[in-house]
């Protein structure tokens, strides 16, 4: 999987593209968790149109996103999410505290 | 499974870069059903939540191996076998509930909630220190121009 970000004004967006399975999972949890350390963003935008593969995995990820932005009284935004990923949001019910673009 | 038409088997460490491995292992098992692309990622999914409660959860200690199997029967159907030693569930039932975890916070508990939504059957027996057996079972719908027998 790759991970990249990029900051903007209005907040960061962090990319993540490839497939996000337990190993990657936690790569991605890490990475968001420095960059929510070290920006403070008052918005953080996970752009997914690039994954290919994500299974309960990506819930971490968001849910970790989530806390951690709402430590800081940040927004959280999922983007570009393929309908195989919000299968699995919508499973654990992501759709309804996090916005989707 | 009764009546297998083919199957499948493997062996592999219950290490996390095993688990891209098996799903693309079964993916390509399955390919033989002509099954949609949303069919291939339930399948796809569901294997990799299985294997993934394998590699995290059965060998806190010594790693040990994960024995996987796909069957495919004569109605068009898919049978996952998702086997280990490891320390296997005290309570399965509190297990399969939503957001249950053991694996702390890059867990999501939803492993069995997914595999139990994604497949049409998700069947599981643990004993306590000898290990867990998921079996999951799903039908591919038959396209409309026919499918190859497999």
């Amino acid at each position: 999987m790759k991970i990249t970000h990029e900051k903007k004004l209005t907040g960061v967006v962090v990319a993540l593209s490839g497939e996000l399975g337990h190993r990657e999972g936690m790569e991605a949890i890490a990475y968001i968790s420095r960059i929510i350390d070290l920006y403070m963003p008052p918005a953080l935008t996970l752009e997914l149109s690039g994954l290919t593969f994500m299974d309960s995995s990506g819930i971490a990820v968001v849910m970790n996103a989530y806390r951690g932005m709402r430590q800081i009284e940040g927004k959280l935004r999922l983007s570009g999410a393929p309908e195989s990923a919000l299968k699995v949001f919508r499973c654990a019910g992501i759709d309804r505290i996090v916005k989707f673009q | 499974m009764r009546n297998a038409v083919n199957q499948m088997s493997l062996t592999f460490p219950a290490r996390s870069v095993n688990e891209s491995f098996a799903r693309a292992a079964v993916a390509a098992f399955a390919a033989q059903l002509d099954p949609t692309i949303e069919e291939l990622n339930d399948i796809k999914t569901a294997v990799s939540e299985g294997v993934t409660n394998c590699i995290v959860h059965a060998y806190p200690k010594e790693k040990g191996t994960v024995a996987l199997s796909a069957s495919i029967d004569e109605k068009g159907g898919i049978e996952i076998r998702i086997r280990d030693k490891g320390c296997g569930i005290s309570d399965v039932e509190a297990a399969r509930a939503p957001m249950f975890t053991t694996g702390g916070a890059e867990r999501s508990g939803m492993g069995f909630t997914i595999m139990e939504s994604f497949m049409d059957r998700c069947q599981v027996r643990s004993t306590p220190g000898k290990g867990t057996l998921v079996v999951l079972y799903k039908q591919i719908t038959p396209r409309l121009l026919g499918r190859r027998t497999p």
